[in-house]
């Protein structure tokens, strides 16, 4: 993993170009927004269908096309900006993978993953929350290789655990419980949970 | 009291959105009901949302860009903010039924189609996943028992109304199950205070060991395992 770079925008700016977004329509805040998320977002599709440009442009165009609709919907108080343009990115990734047939049924992604808010939270949960996210932004460039490459092949190139393992040649197991040492260390995990 | 919970690989699995939906589905019925796995849930979109950050920036055509800004202009985009996502659930719903288990259960759990498998089990088919799960519900009368069986695949229960119990212990409400073909005949019993109503997703069609369910293996196996 590349070492963090020096954010283009830091958190504050881009939360301000989102509420910029919801109230006014900005069309300026939404460009800086483009400019900034629509590299990611591509280099997100293309981890997991390196080469496939084509489908990485449609990504882009979902994601920062919901992101104009929906910019009234984030609630700075409970994401991140960072966290809340990945969860779109994700449910757009899955909502693609489904009309494509690779995930089937009736279910769609934003009725899995709309957010849970949990409503009255108190100040000091919302403090203890900002520390958490601090330190785990410091922890994950310290992982050891293996933990964050096995946390980059789930997350950014959407792999299960069991390809992720044919991949590397290890036993399930091992992948498994690379996550979650890699859990740990985040300080993620509370409870000992074994299912 | 939630005492079942998912490992922290698989909420892993589920905040990549790398699990299949069926899989995805029982576990969001779980957050619904469980803070501490929802907190988790929560940090882990934020190791997605650093992951996202560190990527190699790819180029984006300028013309994607004007792309997207006619799109957003033209106001063929629009969706009315009432609409939106994170509304509150219709009002007509006023049981603690999970929020993603509403459309499929639109006027609550008496008003569904059950079938008749047995005579303590009634079910409901909600969808199919693409892995070949089958995603149902299950009514198991009070004190009813599930007959003895063994998994070919992976069994994902969610407890939504009652509780029941096997070998391993108790289930409550909120609480989730995952049993594999390691699990030898498992043989769930519905407690006797209320029916017990789950939510299932099955990969593989269960065998039915004794000789009762082996008697119902055809059956329950045409009537909505194989369906
Ligand atoms: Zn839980």
């Amino acid at each position: 993993m590349s070492n963090p770079e020096t954010p283009t925008m830091d958190t504050n700016q881009l939360q301000s170009l989102i509420e910029q977004v919801a109230s006014e329509r900005n069309r300026q805040a939404f460009e800086r927004l483009f400019e900034h998320f629509a590299p990611l977002l591509k280099s997100y599709s293309l981890a997991r269908d390196p080469g496939a440009h084509l489908v990485a442009d449609e990504l882009v165009q979902e994601v920062l096309i919901k992101l104009w609709n929906k910019a009234h919907l984030y609630d700075p108080v409970k994401a991140n900006p960072n966290t809340w343009i990945y969860t779109l990115a994700r449910n757009c990734r899955i909502d693609y993978l489904r009309r494509n047939g690779r995930y089937g049924g009736d279910i769609n992604a934003d009725q899995l993953f709309d957010t849970l808010e949990d409503d009255g939270r108190s100040p000091f949960e919302l403090t203890q929350q900002k520390r958490i996210a601090e330190q785990i932004h410091r922890a994950l460039s310290q992982l050891p290789v293996e933990q964050s490459q096995v946390l980059a092949k789930t997350y950014m190139e959407g792999k299960t655990q069991q390809e992720i393992a044919d991949e590397l040649n290890l036993p399930l197991g091992t992948v498994k419980s690379r996550i979650r040492l890699a859990l740990q260390k985040l300080e993620i995990i509370i409870g000992g949970q074994t299912q | 009291m939630i005492r079942h919970h998912p490992s922290a690989d698989r909420l892993t699995a589920f905040s990549a959105g790398s699990l299949p939906l069926s899989q995805a589905l029982c576990i969001r019925v779980h957050l619904e009901h469980c803070r501490q796995c929802r907190d988790e849930v929560e940090r882990m979109n934020q190791i997605g949302a650093l992951l996202l950050n560190y990527l190699p920036p790819a180029p984006v055509s300028d013309s994607l860009k004007a792309q997207v800004l006619a799109s957003i202009d033209a106001g063929e985009v629009q969706e009315a903010p009432a609409a939106g996502a994170g509304t509150a659930p219709p009002a007509v719903n006023s049981s603690d039924l999970p929020r993603c288990l509403q459309a499929w259960i639109p006027e609550g759990f008496d008003k569904l189609g059950w079938k008749r498998v047995s005579p303590s089990i009634q079910a409901v088919k909600l969808c199919n996943d693409v892995n070949g799960s089958k995603v149902e519900l299950l009514k198991i009368r009070r004190g009813g028992k599930v007959a003895p069986h063994n998994h070919t695949g992976e069994e994902i229960t969610l407890v939504l109304e009652g509780s029941f119990s096997d070998s391993q212990g108790v289930y409550g409400k909120g609480d989730i199950i995952f049993r594999n073909r390691d699990d030898k005949h498992h043989r769930p019993i519905a407690s006797q205070d209320a029916d017990c109503i789950c939510l299932t997703a099955v990969e593989a069609p269960i065998q039915f060991t004794g000789f009762f369910g082996r008697l119902f293996n055809p059956f329950i196996r045409r009537s909505h395992y194989a369906c």
